[in-house]
């Protein structure tokens, strides 16, 4: 057997590698996606204050601090069981579409355009943000200003653009100023103008990687994510709704409280990221065999490519012309993950003009937008919709509100599985013996971009992240070795 | 009056790390006139749009290599330094100035770089009584170092 490894994967956030294993006869035998970090946050949770937990757990990722603070205050919410006032949802609202914002415009144009616009056989030493700054300034200078409008927007309701401290249980902790309010809207129209250029372009560019959407995670499975009784997308609120690859409804109105009913975790030997999956497909812990033993009978997605599988409309009109247009041209239900870039664009439209519609209306600027209390129940979940998809935090406390108990559920973790078949896909499709050139690997790691993984990368980098292929026998030697600086 | 822009960057939970961080706060709280402040865990590709607005940036970073603080000009920053390695993880002052020259075609006309020495980089909040004294020192430093330019400037004119 030949194992190639490609350690560590780049543009994403976080450390991974992936490993392809060749038979004797040069094909695919079997291609894995291994995260190596070790990070503990649920273990080192225990014994501190709920109150403290937004802001701990914000630290659990520097990218997407806004979805913690949220999933973190939320489950405060229910531990002091109070009903947060309307204005702090709103503000509770508007600072998770700015997370939306500047996180989806993180990974379309800093970390896959490069992909997209330079093309995937492009000179790798140039097929970076920079390559495309010097190809592309204008959409490079716009997608700079996207990502900064969205953390304006965290940085005026939470009070910083990375582990800000401005959600709390029980609400917000200020109320929005008029003049915040001004600035915020007075970004929105270039916001606006931006994202519906940009998917304007993506669509035009499509016609170049129908091998890539046939390919890259093109596969039935489960999609995960919240619904309302409306059917608008919703990303902060609602129950849990899971469609089937056909867009049927499988499981609906799930109260979050309820999801070990639904989701199983499985720990897999060779990755610190869980492998969660839908329990009504798998039985026991699905190490089993047949259709419902096997682990891969409840593979679910999350993350924009779900959410647009199980709302019915984006509930803002924009979006909606362009959800037509993505269900026209992926067939109703989307399953190719190639389609999450596409998914994200349309999110981010629909973020800019749902935040339009938030700041226009004057109750935002109520000054009641906390709820206080003590500890009223012992045990809560709190779920929202991070920029990656569902996430969950489930807490247990005794009397005086220290944590006995922590469970975490992030998006990327419910994508695992999907990202290992998305990988084995793209391997199968294209490697063709033991001589693998750039471009293919470069469309291995794309595949699990195209998830936009976030695999907790608070921690301060300390150096760069090269591709490192090792290609090594079945002896174990090593037979071959590129290094990308 | 030229318009100073200090960067301090790390992270306040790995120690040392941070130094540069607790810098430019205390530096904003001065209030300096035309001095713009950003405290932030790392450099990104948003803060070119700060770069474009300013004539001269001051970097603020921990160092594990000094001793003492060190304060130095970051000369022949250029849009070549885009180092294909650098991502949203890893960007550098001179990777930050370079890509502002190749969005906007323009970068400050002075960039520097204060280093801070730094112990140690563990997990956890307080800074070595080492750095504690480099950060009083850097403070100190980019005061007078701000301080000496404005004269340059009434010098000059």
């Amino acid at each position: 057997m030949t194992r190639i490894t490609i350690d560590p994967v780049t543009r994403i956030e976080g450390h991974a590698k992936i490993t392809l294993a060749l038979g004797d006869d040069g094909q695919l035998e079997s291609a894995r996606f291994h995260v190596t970090e070790f990070r503990a946050f649920e273990a080192f949770c225990r014994g501190r204050p709920v109150w403290e937990m937004p802001s701990l757990t914000a630290r659990t990722c520097g990218i997407c601090p806004v979805s913690h603070l949220l999933a973190s205050s939320k489950t405060g919410d229910a531990i002091m069981g109070v009903q947060i006032p309307p204005t702090a949802e709103m503000l509770r609202r508007v600072v998770n579409l700015g997370q939306i914002i500047q996180s989806h415009a993180l990974s379309f144009f800093h970390l896959s355009s490069p992909d997209l616009l330079l093309g995937w056989d492009s000179d790798p030493a140039a097929r970076n943000v920079f390559g495309l700054m010097a190809a592309e300034p204008e959409l490079a200078r716009r997608g700079i200003r996207l990502r900064s409008f969205g953390q304006s927007v965290i940085e005026a309701i939470a009070g910083r653009k990375v582990h800000a401290p401005g959600i709390v249980p029980g609400g917000v902790a200020h109320p929005m100023t008029a003049e915040t309010r001004e600035t915020l809207r007075a970004g929105l129209d270039e916001a606006r103008e931006t994202a519906a250029d940009t998917l304007a372009m993506f669509v035009e560019m499509l016609g170049r990687f129908e091998r890539e959407i046939r390919a890259f995670g093109n596969f039935g499975s489960l999609h995960l994510g919240l619904g309302n009784d409306a059917g608008t997308w919703e990303h902060y609120n609602g129950h849990l709704r899971f469609v089937d690859a056909e867009g049927e409804t499988v499981a609906d109105h799930i109260d979050p409280a309820d999801y070990r009913q639904w989701i199983g975790e499985a720990a897999r030997f060779d990755s610190y990221l869980k492998s969660p999956y839908f329990k009504p497909l798998v039985d026991g812990d699905g190490e089993g065999a047949g259709s419902k033993g096997d682990l891969l009978a409840g593979v679910y997605r999350v993350g924009p490519l779900a959410r647009l599988n199980v709302c019915t409309t984006m509930g803002a009109p924009l979006a909606d012309e362009a959800l037509s247009l993505y269900r026209e041209r992926a067939g109703g239900t989307a399953n190719s993950s190639f389609f999450y870039h596409w998914a994200r664009l349309i999110e981010i439209l629909a973020a800019t003009e749902l935040m339009g519609e938030l700041l226009a209306d004057d109750a935002i600027e109520h000054d009641v937008v906390r709820a206080r209390a003590g500890i009223n129940q012992r045990h809560g979940v709190g779920c929202s919709e991070a920029p990656r998809g569902t996430l969950f935090h489930e807490y247990t406390v005794d009397e005086h509100g220290l944590l006995t108990d922590v469970n975490m559920i992030i998006a990327t973790g419910q994508n695992n599985l999907g990202m290992n078949e998305t990988i084995r896909q793209i391997a199968t499709e294209w490697i063709d013996g033991p001589d693998i050139p750039e471009p293919v690997l470069n469309r291995i790691e794309a595949g699990i971009r195209a998830f936009d993984p976030c695999l907790s990368c608070s921690t301060h980098a300390m150096g760069q992240m090269p591709l490192d292929v090792t290609l090594v026998d079945s002896g174990g030697a090593v037979v071959a070795r590129r290094k990308r600086s | 009056m030229q318009a100073f822009l200090v960067i301090g960057y790390g992270n306040e939970l790995r120690g040392d790390d941070g130094a540069g961080r607790v810098v430019a706060d205390r530096i904003e709280a001065m209030a300096l006139e035309g001095v713009t402040v950003r405290s932030v865990t790392q450099l990104v590709p948003e803060l070119a749009l700060d770069l474009v607005a300013t004539d001269r940036v001051l970097f603020v970073d921990a160092d594990v290599t000094v001793s003492e603080p060190v304060l130095r000009r970051l000369d022949g920053c250029h849009s070549d330094d885009t180092d294909p390695g650098a991502l949203t993880h890893h960007v550098t002052p001179e990777v930050l100035v370079g890509l502002t020259v190749a969005l906007e075609a323009q970068a400050p006309d002075v960039v520097e770089l204060l280093s801070l020495p730094a112990a140690s980089l563990e997990l956890g909040s307080p800074l070595s009584p080492a750095t504690v004294r480099a950060v009083d020192r850097g403070v100190a430093l980019i005061v007078e170092h701000i301080s000496a330019a404005r004269q340059g400037e009434t010098t000059k004119r």
